[in-house]
């Protein structure tokens, strides 16, 4: 459905984006993942021409990107963009009306939008006046209010406390249940792991890994091995076990999916008692740092 | 175009909400030109001036006791007693005084026999001005004891020797005094009065002020762009120019209807004239226009809404200062007022100022012209440079 | 004291990085330059627009005469609108309309008035002492000779001819003119005006540094470090000091040696800018502690510059105003600065003289910092 053709975009001595690929089918949520600096933000700018890719594409159907696509587009910049001091109820209605509904449609959709949000009876509220959580639901009804078929957002996540991620994450799948196509952008990509569908992974300008999160986790050649042994954390002595370095304090290491689990059971029950045993697939930055150092150590 | 009737709405809307708007585009510049015109206006009014001097009378002659009745009968002179020089002086020093008169012994002998003589005048440090007028009292006293004196001897030269009786010369002298000065300067002209200073600072303060109520159309723009809801605005489908003219517009919007209402509040509540509606009118929009384009200019050179603040606010005091709003600087030396037309301010001030001296709006086209020329020269490189503002 | 000083280097190469605002420091003092220079520099001369159009010999002779005299070019015009127009536009500082009828209003023994165009403020005004020494001048020698034809003595004309001859000899009254307790013939405050105002509005300008500190939390981060918020404020005060010290003296020194601006004593001039440099700073710094965002310190910095520089007697002279505005005049630092200006120019004071003047700036710098920094504290931590 959208399609981001080798992107390629020089800041001066800084390649910003170089080739990056991807594409996001219909209905589903998309997350954009990558550390910071690696070019998420460039590439939501691209797709609606706030920057100028010196190569690459944007296609909407099979289409180059144009004012007239966009119509069908929503976006909430990382900035947030939202007017602290405008009431609720006006702000919604103003980029409304900006994405091409007449006036009455776009206050109609205003308040369609803040009885569903639960936020009817603060509607003439100043957006700087609502909770964190609230602002969030906000900002993403102001990119929503036209009733895009594509969402776009930077960083919806960053900055939320559990429960913001929660409801968030809430609206967006209602979103996606209703048809819409959502793309979004995170650098934290433990946090979320189970918000998206689709992910794909940008590192240095370039897509590395992208995929169903799912199956991409499953067909991983690793498994994430979590072993406590009478209360202390325990790592086999066998070959092919790497320790996650990223946590020190309680070590998960990475072993071969091909690994005996019997026979480390047997080897940890040996050493103690065990109170902790887990076996999964790889989280989306194990993948991530694997695919980074695979590519790295090339 | 709808879209920038759109946000140009929204803008004044916000505007109109915020309080410290008001304060700016109103408040302090009607305020300040209360201000000077109410204090400054008033003391430089000739008639409410008072003088302190002291006359140190050493001759006790007729010629001294005239002097010091001309220095009593002036009215805004208030005089105060001193017995010697040393303590007049001393009173001038301490600015007690603002100047003592020192008439020497011998001096109305020497002025009744037309042989000239010395007037001393001991001004205080103090008193610049009372000093000034202390020297020019003086002047004409002595002026008038010449005048005299040449008179009989005029007389006398074309007479012949004739008249060396004593009474005789006596009553010449005498009718030589009654004579009437030849000549008077007339400060009192319809002309000065019309150089009125309330509507100097009226003016001044408005055109100074216009620049810091226009900016902030810019000012938001760059404020817009770091909320991040100028990529909101970008995305939406529309012209980014739109976004650009939507501003423009509410800055114009709020430009002129301060002025407007510093205008009417000057003329109704302090008695400026603005003369001829139509050239004021003129001369209002041309001058936000202008505002328009300088304010936008700098703002494309800032980075952030507080940068362009800063730069705006040095851009207007210079443009200000040099454009004569604080002080008449077409008072001072020639290049100095020519150097000063570098500035739309100064070309907006020299319309004014002929409207309030009875210009038509046909008489200030020119003015009207070079401010616009400001206003599309300026304007005109903001916007070529505007792309930075959306794309990066 | 080294912490203010550290923070002080921060904020100046925070303006020195900013290349836009560098050439905004360097314009702003020049343009100052250029008008002090120009108006209170040793070459300035008054010039003078002459109107003088079917006035006869006798206007011819005033005119001639004012074209002698010293500190005064005159300038022809053709009719009175123009003659106005260039008093407004000031390309002369006064006009002065001898009338057509000059020469036989004269002759026929009227007292002939003589328009005088100027504003009531300006240097129109000191023009005008000149322009009436020149008119007396010449009414001495057509009073005589008036005087004698009305005497019956002989015509007009011959009378006016012996009053000329005998003129030149004519032992005339002369006016002397010193100021009380100095050697110092005359003097002029404008360029002090002129510095002061602009020192402020300088000065003022640093508010607004310190909103954008106290909204980046820069502040909150220093007071945490920990350090205290008298020194936070010293030091956030004490770059900008230093920019509004260097415009300051850049002016004094480039009027002082270009133009011939008389600045009187350096030393007590020095500590005249200094202080009132650390009075505006301490200003600036209260509204930085008070106000919430920059654009009202903007604005409100003008506003309190202006005003301040009126009631102080930067714009019109404080012995003009009426005693009970001048008490009130001292309530503002200008008029104590002002006053000090007087002290040096008017009577070569140097700084044993006006030490009253300094402590009083000095107690004004002092207290609006220590304010500032009491204000500054609490809005921080409220």
């Amino acid at each position: 459905m959208l399609e981001v053709q080798d992107l390629t975009k020089r800041y001066g001595e800084v390649l910003a984006l170089d080739g990056c690929n991807f594409s996001v089918s219909r209905g589903r949520i998309v997350g954009f993942l990558g550390p910071n600096g690696a070019g998420k933000t460039t590439t939501m700018r691209c797709i609606f021409g706030l920057a100028r890719p010196d190569a690459g594409g944007v296609l909407w159907r099979g289409r180059e990107v144009g004012r007239e696509e966009r119509r069908r587009f929503g976006y909430m910049p990382e900035e947030r963009g939202l007017y602290p001091r405008m009431r609720v109820h006006e702000q919604l209605a103003y980029f409304a009306e900006l994405s091409g509904l007449g006036g009455p449609a776009a206050a109609a959709a205003a308040d369609r939008w803040l009885e569903r949000l639960g936020l009817a009876d603060r509607a003439r509220s100043r957006v700087e006046e609502l909770s964190h959580g609230n602002q969030q639901r906000v900002q993403l009804a102001v990119a929503m209010a036209h009733g895009p078929e594509l969402l776009v957002l930077d960083e919806p996540f960053s900055g939320l406390d559990p429960i913001g991620v929660e409801s968030v994450a809430g609206l967006l799948a209602e979103l996606v249940s209703e048809g819409v196509t959502v793309l979004f952008s995170s650098h934290q990509l433990d946090l979320v792991e189970d918000v998206c569908q689709d992910v794909v992974i940008i590192d240095h300008g370039r897509v590395v890994l992208s995929g169903d999160v799912l199956e991409l986790r499953a067909s991983s050649s690793r498994r994430s091995l979590r072993v406590t042994v009478d209360g202390a954390p325990w790592i086999p002595s066998i070959g092919g076990v790497s320790v996650v370095p990223r946590e020190e304090g309680r070590p998960r290491v990475l072993v071969d999916a091909s690994t005996d689990l019997d026979e480390i059971l047997r080897l940890a029950q040996q050493a103690g008692q065990v109170t902790q045993f887990s076996f999964e697939p790889p989280s989306l930055s194990d993948l991530f740092f694997e695919t980074v150092t695979r590519k790295g150590s090339r | 175009m709808r879209a920038a009737l759109t946000i140009a709405a929204k803008d004044l809307r916000q505007r109109t909400r915020d309080r410290s708007a008001y304060v700016i585009a109103f408040l302090v510049p009607f305020g300040l030109t209360a201000i000077f015109s109410l204090t400054l206006a008033k003391v430089s009014d000739e008639s409410k001036f008072t003088a302190t001097y002291t006359v140190v009378d050493r001759d006790g002659g007729e010629v001294a006791r005239a002097f010091e009745g001309v220095v009593r009968e002036l009215d805004f002179v208030k005089l105060k007693s001193a017995g010697t020089v040393a303590e007049a002086s001393k009173l001038a020093e301490d600015g007690k005084i603002d100047a003592a008169f020192v008439i020497p012994a011998g001096f109305s002998a020497a002025a009744s026999a037309g042989q000239g003589g010395e007037l001393r005048v001991i001004t205080s440090p103090n008193s610049e001005i009372g000093g000034m007028i202390a020297r020019s009292i003086a002047g004409s006293f002595a002026s008038e004891i010449d005048a005299v004196g040449l008179s009989v001897q005029t007389v006398l030269a074309e007479g012949g020797g004739s008249l060396h009786d004593p009474t005789t010369l006596s009553r010449l002298v005498e009718r030589a005094r009654q004579a009437t000065p030849t000549a008077l300067l007339d400060q009192n002209t319809a002309e000065n009065r019309l150089f009125s200073s309330t509507t100097f600072y009226a003016v001044g303060m408005a055109v100074l002020f216009v620049f810091f109520t226009v900016q902030f159309g810019v000012r938001s723009l760059l404020a817009e762009r770091e909320t991040g809801t100028l990529a909101r605005l970008l995305v939406a489908p529309m012209r980014p120019a739109w976004v650009v003219a939507g501003k423009a517009l509410a800055s114009f919007a709020v430009g002129i209807a301060s002025m407007i209402a510093l205008v009417l509040a000057s003329s109704l509540l302090l008695g400026a004239d603005w003369g001829d509606p139509i050239g004021a009118a003129l001369l209002v929009v041309s001058a936000v226009l202008a505002a328009m384009g300088i304010t936008a200019l700098v703002a494309t050179l800032a980075k952030t809404p507080a940068q362009a603040e800063a730069y705006v606010s040095v851009v207007a005091i210079v443009g200000g200062m040099l454009g004569g709003t604080f002080f008449p600087v077409s008072q001072g030396p020639a290049f100095l007022a020519n150097l000063s037309l570098i500035t739309p301010h100064a070309w907006l001030m020299r319309g004014f100022q002929e409207l309030a001296g009875g210009a038509s709006a046909l008489d200030i086209l020119p003015s009207v012209g070079a401010v616009l020329a400001f206003a599309v020269v300026l304007g005109g490189i903001a916007l070529a440079r505007a792309d930075r503002l959306a794309a990066r | 004291m080294s912490k203010a000083f550290s923070i002080a280097g921060v904020n100046l190469r925070r303006v020195f990085r900013d290349r836009v605002s560098l050439f905004f420091m360097v314009v702003f003092p020049f343009v100052i330059i250029l008008m002090i220079g120009a108006m209170y520099g040793s070459s300035f001369e008054a010039r003078l627009g002459v109107l003088s159009r079917g006035s006869g010999a006798l206007g011819t002779d005033l005119v001639s005469r004012l074209e002698r005299h010293e500190g005064i070019r005159v300038r022809a015009y053709e009719d009175r609108e123009s003659l106005t127009t260039a008093v407004e536009r000031g390309e002369v500082e006064a006009g002065l309309v001898i009338p057509s009828g000059y020469d036989t209003g004269v002759r026929a023994g009227e007292t002939v008035s003589l328009p005088y165009i100027a504003r009531p403020t300006g240097s129109g005004q000191d023009a005008q002492l000149i322009v009436a020494a020149a008119v007396d001048r010449q009414a001495v020698v057509l009073r005589a000779a008036r005087f004698a034809a009305s005497e019956g003595v002989g015509s007009f004309d011959e009378a006016l001819r012996t009053a000329r001859a005998l003129d030149t000899a004519f032992p005339r009254v002369k006016v002397r003119s010193s100021i009380a307790g100095s050697s110092v013939l005359s003097f002029d405050y404008g360029a002090a005006q002129e510095l002061l105002l602009f020192v402020f509005l300088v000065s003022l300008a640093a508010a607004s540094m310190l909103i954008e500190s106290r909204r980046l939390g820069v502040s909150r981060r220093m007071l945490a470090s920990p350090t205290g918020a008298a020194t936070v404020i010293l030091g956030e005060g004490l770059g900008r000091f230093a920019i509004a010290l260097f415009q300051g003296g850049l002016i004094v020194a480039v009027t002082l040696v270009v133009f011939g601006v008389d600045w009187g004593d350096p030393l007590a001039t020095a500590a005249i800018v200094i202080l009132f440099g650390l009075v505006g700073t301490g200003a600036a710094m209260l509204m930085g502690s008070t106000l919430g965002n920059a654009q009202q310190a903007g604005s409100f910095g003008v506003f309190f510059g202006l005003i301040l520089a009126a009631l102080g007697g930067c714009m019109v002279p404080l012995e003009i105003f009426p005693s009970t505005m001048r008490t009130i005049a001292h309530a503002t630092p200008h008029a104590w600065a002002l006053d000090a200006f007087g002290e040096v120019l008017g009577r070569n004071g140097t700084v044993a003289e006006i030490w009253p003047q300094l402590a009083a700036l000095a107690l004004y710098a002092a207290g609006l910092l220590s304010l500032a920094a009491i204000l500054f504290r609490r809005k921080l931590t409220a």
